[in-house]
Order: structure tokens, then sequence, then C-alpha cells
């Protein structure tokens, strides 16, 4: 039974594939977006549970400017953000933290350890800066 | 009284303290003055002398210079009245108010210097970056030298190394995310075997990404530090270099008919053969990759003069996906990608290569697109006989 909503937004086809068959285990309805402004997109029409969220993408939305309007939006108060990104510098971080974003993951990390935030959900607002572990 | 020359701009603490103590024995005995402003007005670095009472006594042209302030202003001033200047001349936020003070007045070694250093990132001249140690006189530790020194090259050259490093460090993680993550899906799971062969496939080709990012970080950065001293340069025909370069690549002629037209009398270029080579490679292996749905390839040449220097200009024209103008001022800049989505194979690094090696070789690179239209990629290059 799908009872919640995943979404992942990622402008790389195998990060977005590795994660649909990591975390398609029959809980989550899983979407996908490419770029910044199809993720606000979907966000807003399905209001995902999480977003798995990369930084780096085409466009003019990066993950952190999707971060704070899924944060700055009411209706969107639920949702448990987790940037995934390769950007792995104390400033990169602290983008990510003034962004409102829940979880802050560097790649590459184990699909265990994405798991495992994801389902805890542990202290949302305060991301821990988390490398492979 | 030691007559010190004019100091060379990486002057070390000796130094510091030969100066401070001529300059302190001339505040001493007041004489040697046309001797000590002779000395400190040719001096490269900046240099101010606080008397022991802590007021501003000297400061040479050099340091008015990098603070960007008046000897009207500081001659004779308390020294904080001369740090709160300093202060403000430099970016020091508001919490930190009285750090420069507190450095100045710090207890130091009698004839010795601070044992850091300071940096202050200047406001004006903008962006200039200058190192601040303090002395004190040996006989009286009350009695100080400001130096000054402008480290603004050096710190620029910091932050584009770490910079790279840290551009580096992302280039690399991304192919080792899909790398990391799909063996650990393979590990965890049972799958098919038509999914495992493609995971594995996955895998192989992130790998290879992997690879060439490795291999082209290391060009660069040899390139960078030897700066064009290990090319091996000798007059290169370019026709057959062109010709061994084509069938080395085999680029499939179906989707992409390569057409060479390059005059058989074309003079000889200066180069190192195997940079040229793979300058050739880049721009050739671009002009596929950003054609995906095929098209002709031109290679053209031409000799033209330059400032009366007579060069070859090697074109390679693709009917591919072209560019924007901002994405054609970008294009050499390292770990610059026109495409993003990580569809096109790549590291950002291509065209930062080729412009380096032919501006190390002498040329120059000229790139004019369109969106939709494609892409010519022109090398000048200087040859043998001028």
């Amino acid at each position: 039974m799908l009872t919640q909503k995943l979404l992942i937004v990622d402008d790389q086809p195998e990060i977005r594939k590795m994660l649909r068959i990591a975390l398609g285990y029959g809980k989550y309805q899983l979407y996908e977006a490419d770029n910044g402004d199809a993720a606000l997109a979907v966000a807003h029409a399905e209001k995902p549970d999480v977003i798995l969220l990369d930084v780096s993408m085409p466009g003019i939305l990066d993950g952190f400017a999707v971060c704070r309007a899924v944060k700055q939006d009411p209706n969107l108060s639920g949702t448990f953000v987790v940037m995934l990104t390769a950007r792995g510098s104390l400033e990169d971080y602290r983008a990510g933290d003034a962004s409102g974003a829940d979880a802050y993951m560097i790649k590459p990390c184990t699909l265990a350890k994405l798991i495992e935030v994801v389902e805890k959900r542990e202290n949302p607002g305060s991301p821990v800066r988390a490398y492979t572990s | 009284m030691k007559i010190i020359s004019i100091l060379p701009p990486h002057a070390g603490q000796a130094v510091i303290q030969d100066v401070m103590e001529d300059i302190t024995q001339s505040i001493d005995f007041g004489d040697h003055h046309e001797q000590r402003n002779l000395i400190c007005s040719q001096c490269l670095v900046g240099l101010l002398t606080l008397t022991p009472a802590g007021t501003v006594f000297y400061a040479n042209p050099t340091f008015l210079k990098m603070t960007n302030l008046s000897s009207k202003e500081i001659i004779g001033k308390p020294a904080n009245v001369l740090c709160a200047l300093l202060e403000e001349q430099a970016e020091i936020s508001t919490s930190r108010k009285g750090l420069i003070e507190e450095f100045i007045s710090g207890n130091i070694v009698a004839g010795a210097a601070s044992a850091r250093p300071l940096h202050l990132f200047m406001k004006s001249p903008l962006n200039s970056v200058i190192e601040l140690t303090v002395a004190s006189s040996a006989t009286n530790t009350e009695s100080r030298l400001l130096y000054l020194r402008d480290v603004t090259h050096e710190a620029e050259v910091d932050r584009m190394k770490s910079e790279f490093l840290s551009h580096a460090a992302h280039e690399l993680r991304t192919p080792m995310a899909s790398i990391y993550g799909f063996t650990e899906l393979l590990l965890a799971q049972e799958f098919d075997a038509e999914m495992r062969k493609d995971l594995l496939q996955t895998i192989h080709k992130q790998t290879a990404w992997l690879i060439e990012i490795i291999n082209e970080l290391l060009d660069i950065s040899r390139i960078e530090s030897r700066r064009g001293k290990d090319f091996k340069v000798e007059p290169v025909p370019v026709v057959p270099l062109v010709a061994d370069v084509l069938s080395a690549m085999q680029i499939d002629n179906q989707r992409w008919p390569v057409k060479v037209d390059l005059p058989v009398e074309l003079p000889t270029v200066r180069a190192d053969v195997s940079k040229l080579r793979q300058v050739l490679i880049n721009i050739l292996g671009n002009a596929v990759k950003y054609s995906p749905d095929g098209g002709p390839i031109t290679i053209s040449g031409t000799t033209c003069k330059l400032d009366d220097k007579t060069q070859v200009s090697l074109t390679v024209t693709d009917r591919g996906i072209g560019m924007t103008e901002e994405q054609v001022a970008r294009v050499c800049e390292r770990f610059y990608r026109a495409d993003t989505s990580g569809n096109t194979p790549g590291t950002g690094l291509g065209m930062a290569i080729v412009k380096e090696v032919v501006e190390l070789l002498g040329g120059s690179v000229d790139i004019a697109s369109a969106p939709q239209l494609g892409t010519t990629v022109t090398i000048m290059l200087p040859t043998v006989t001028p």
C-alpha cells in the first residue's frame, strides 16, 4: 500500500534511477523532477511527505531556492526536505541550513543511511551535515 | 647605524627587526633622519612606528598607499585613532571591532614580531589583501613597528586553489554517487539477469567517466604547474596530424561525415605534437558530442598575418546544438558545462585544456556559436617561419 508521497529531484537520470530502485519498496508513491521549476510544480500539486533535493541543476532555481520556496509555503509545512548533493563544503551546508532544509546529505552516501533518514525524519529544521556513514 | 637597502617584498622577520632597530635608534637619538627617510620611502613594504607613549611617529609612503590614509590623518595621533581608521578601511565587521588595536597592543616579546600576522581585506584599493605584522623594540617593548605586506596575489592564488579543489571534489563525487549506490543495490537486492546487466552497465559507464575526470584533472594541473616548460616544441606539419587524429578517433562517418578542407601548402606550425593532438581530440570530441543528431563536421585551415607574424588558423565547424552567447563566454572556464543534465558525458575541463595549451604555445582560441545552428572553434598557431 503506497501510503506516502516522495519526490526525487535530480538532473542526472542515473541518480533518479538509483533512488527509484532504492525507495521503491512499496511504501512511497514516487515522483520525479529533473529541474527546480518542475520540482516546485510537482510539490505544489502533490504535497509530498518527503523531497530528496539535488542542489546543482540546470535552470534558474537551484535546490536551495526550491527548498526556500517549499519552506515558505504554508501548504507544504508537513514536507520533510533532504538536500542530497555532491556539494560538500561548509558554505554549501550553511546555504542549505539557511534555506530551511531538514537534512543535508553529501553524495556519495549509502542508500541504507538515506533510507534511515527518510524513515526517521529526525530533528526537522536542523540539518546535520552528513558524509557517507 | 646599519643601512638597510630597499627591502624585498618577502622580507622576513630578521629584516623587520633590523629595520625596527634602526628606526627606534633614530627616534631615540633624534638624528639620521635623512637616511631613515630615504630607506623607508623606498621601501616596498608599509612601515609605521609607534612611540612608547603609543602615538604614531612615522609612516612611510607605502604604508599610506596601502591603507589609503594620509599622513595628516594619523601622524601624532594615538594608536586607537589609527586602529579605528584602519578598521574603517579594512572590511572588519562590527562584531570584531577593536581587533586591530588588540593585535597591535598585545604582548610581544622584546625585539620580536607577533607570531601570527593579521590579514586585512581592504575596501580600497579594491580587493587588496594586506598582511599586518607588529614587532616590538628590543630595548623598549612599548615602542612598536607595524609592518604591512601586500599579499593580494598570494591570497588570490590560495582562493583559486581551494576553489579548484572543491570543484574537483564535486566533480568526482557525482559519478562516485552512482557507483556507490548501484553497487549497494546489487549487494542488497536480488535482480533478474537483465536488470543486473543494466545496473552493471551504468556502473561501468560512471567509472569510465570518473577515469576521464581524473585524467583531465591531472592534465590540467600538470599544464598549470609547468606552464609549458615540459612542452617539446618542434615543427609540426598540420595536415598529417589532422589525418592521424581522425583515424585514431574513428568518428562514425555515417552520422558525422567529416570534411577535411586543408590546403596542402599549409605552413608547418610550432607546437608540442602530443599536446596539439590532445587539443584537436578535445575540439573534435565536442563537435561529435554536441551534435547528438549527427551532422557534418568541417575542418578547414588557412594562414593569416597577426602582428606581422604568419599564423595558421585551424577551424572545426559542427551543425550541432550550439551555445548561447553566455555559454560561449564561459566555455573555457574549468568545470563549466553548457549541458548540466548529465546526458552528455564530460568533465567541463576539455575546452579549458584547449585554451591553456594553445595559449602556452603562443596561439589563441576563438569560438563562435548559435543555439541550434552549431559551433565553430578556431585555433591560431604560430608558424615555424615568421
